[in-house]
């Protein structure tokens, strides 16, 4: 197929290659101890993200995302997700509001997403959050 | 099965490519060795020829419409005839009236129009369609006042493809003594229109919309009885008074031959895109959870606004690389809000942003849409896995059954 001929003038090289490569979307078991669930956004507002953080010890193992919303979204929870997996939870610290705009190569019109993608961060490895 | 060219285009109600054989006739108008002069040049030769191009064209219009030459005047789209007749009519009978009304799903440039009227001391009603698009004609019957004077409604919408009943809406206004306007961009050779028969006052067309150029339209001015404007762009007088500037001939013959073209090609056209419309629809609906926004039956052939559950349409749209296609209209595109017209239908603004519009065209192939339908199913499909909205969907349908 020859669709990779042109771009989206909109969105970045990067952000297409997150929102094509959706590797670490899925679920994890909820009912198990070592996994945190988190969810921010609300269907009315066009954004809902479910983020599946598994535990060992405070390294994460593994992480899943369920995003429904625009692809800076998409995009930002798959990035989110291959970033703290094998990483110690305070070291985290480092994935916010500016470096998601910045990796992702984001429009000043999507900050709003990404600060989203900030408060999920922030909610999962600062306090449990219990999925509705 | 041979893999068509990519992206295919399924946009045609955002513009069309023209017609090769219209572009060939335009061709002929532009340079040295064509017919170049400026047809209001009365005394040679290089201007009577390009008067006879001007004239063929008017005649090619008038004709799709059934009416006389004279009622066509040239402008530079639907957008500017949308203004003239608007703005025109308006400021000439305001000393009869200063109500005008439109419905809230009009193309913005009726809208815009309408808005800078009202900030000029007029007052507009804008009523709200029913949930499948289609005006309740009580509503505009109850509407009309003593002080009215001019009814704006388009003839085929541009999001939904939804029809408006103009024949009926016309007798309701002739009735009331008020001028009605129709824009007809989206609807003049694809739809049978015959103004003898409907008590139409004003008329926009747009060129690009029925594979001919962009940058040209033309509105109809009916005069009998007579209508009367207050022209909106001054310098020389070029169309009776009406609207000056020097008419560009490549343009006017393109919309002429593209008008007369399209009353040849409209029954087979329509009918041929709406057999692949149906195969498309039949093809994309195996995926369930997919809904037309607008009328089903009251809606012409090549549109399809469609919302699929559990997916935003920007994603979708960029997930479907291969497509050329929209949301909502090309106007709104760069504002993230929603559709005017579909939150007018009823939607929320949720399902607002679930919408894409697939138009299909003159040129569009059974295999193309075979493509597409392939295309469509596998991205739903993806972003439905991503999506934690559809998921839930799913458990209430297993909580009911």
């Amino acid at each position: 197929m020859t669709g990779y001929g042109y771009k989206m003038k909109k969105y970045s090289n990067k952000l297409l290659h997150y929102f094509f490569q959706t590797h670490q979307a899925g679920e994890l078991d909820i009912n198990d101890p070592n996994v945190k669930t988190v969810s921010v956004g609300r269907a009315e507002n066009g954004d809902v993200l479910i983020l599946y953080i598994m535990l060992n010890d405070d390294v994460v193992v593994d992480a899943r995302f369920k995003a429904y919303g625009s692809p800076p979204l998409i995009a930002g929870a798959e990035f989110i997700c291959e970033r703290v997996i094998g990483k110690k939870i305070n070291e985290l610290q480092n994935i916010n509001c500016e470096r998601i705009l910045n990796s992702l190569d984001l429009n000043n019109s999507d900050t709003h997403i990404a600060a989203l993608l900030d408060l999920a961060v922030k909610k999962c490895f600062g306090e449990i959050v219990y999925v509705e | 099965m041979q893999t068509p060219q990519t992206p295919i285009y399924l946009d045609y109600m955002a513009t069309t490519p023209v017609d090769p054989f219209v572009a060939e006739k335009m061709r002929h108008c532009l340079e040295q060795s064509g017919i170049f002069g400026n047809c209001a040049s009365q005394t040679h030769r290089f201007g009577w020829e390009a008067m006879e191009q001007v004239d063929h064209a008017r005649h090619q219009v008038a004709e799709l419409v059934n009416v006389d030459p004279k009622e066509i005047t040239w402008t530079s789209g639907a957008t500017e005839s949308d203004n003239l007749a608007i703005k025109g009519a308006a400021l000439f009978y305001q000393r009869k009236g200063k109500h005008i009304i439109t419905m809230s799903t009009e193309h913005p440039a009726v809208l815009d129009t309408c808005r800078y009227l009202a900030s000029q001391g007029f007052e507009i009603t804008y009523l709200e369609p029913q949930p499948n698009g289609v005006l309740d004609l009580q509503k505009l019957r109850d509407a009309i006042r003593s002080d009215t004077i001019l009814v704006s409604i388009m003839h085929v919408n541009n999001e939904t493809g939804v029809i408006q009943d103009v024949a009926e809406i016309g007798k309701i206004t002739r009735e009331e003594g008020v001028l009605l306007h129709v824009d007809a961009a989206q609807s003049a050779g694809k739809l049978h229109i015959d103004l003898q028969k409907m008590n139409v006052d004003l008329m926009s067309f747009s060129g690009h919309k029925i594979y001919g150029p962009k940058g040209i339209g033309a509105l109809y001015v009916r005069r009998k009885p007579r209508v009367r404007l207050e022209p909106q762009i001054h310098g020389g007088g070029h169309e009776r008074g009406l609207r000056s500037g020097t008419l560009p001939t490549h343009q006017i013959v393109g919309i002429g031959e593209a008008f007369a073209l399209a009353q040849v090609c409209m029954q087979a056209d329509q009918q041929r895109i709406a057999a692949l419309r149906d195969r498309f629809w039949k093809g994309i609906s195996e995926i369930g959870d997919c809904y037309l926004n607008g009328d089903e039956k009251q809606r012409i052939a090549g549109c399809m606004n469609v919302r699929f559950d559990g997916v935003e349409s920007e994603s979708l749209l960029l997930s479907l690389r291969d497509l050329a296609v929209s949301s909502g209209s090309a106007c709104s595109s760069a504002s993230h809000r929603a559709s005017h017209v579909l939150t007018a239908l009823g939607l929320s603004e949720e399902e607002a942003n679930r919408a894409i519009r697939f138009s299909l065209g003159r040129f569009t192939t059974e295999q193309e849409i075979d493509f597409a339908i392939t295309h469509v199913i596998e991205q739903v499909k993806r972003l439905r896995s991503l999506s934690p909205l559809w998921q839930k969907t799913q458990r209430n349908v297993l909580k009911k059954s």
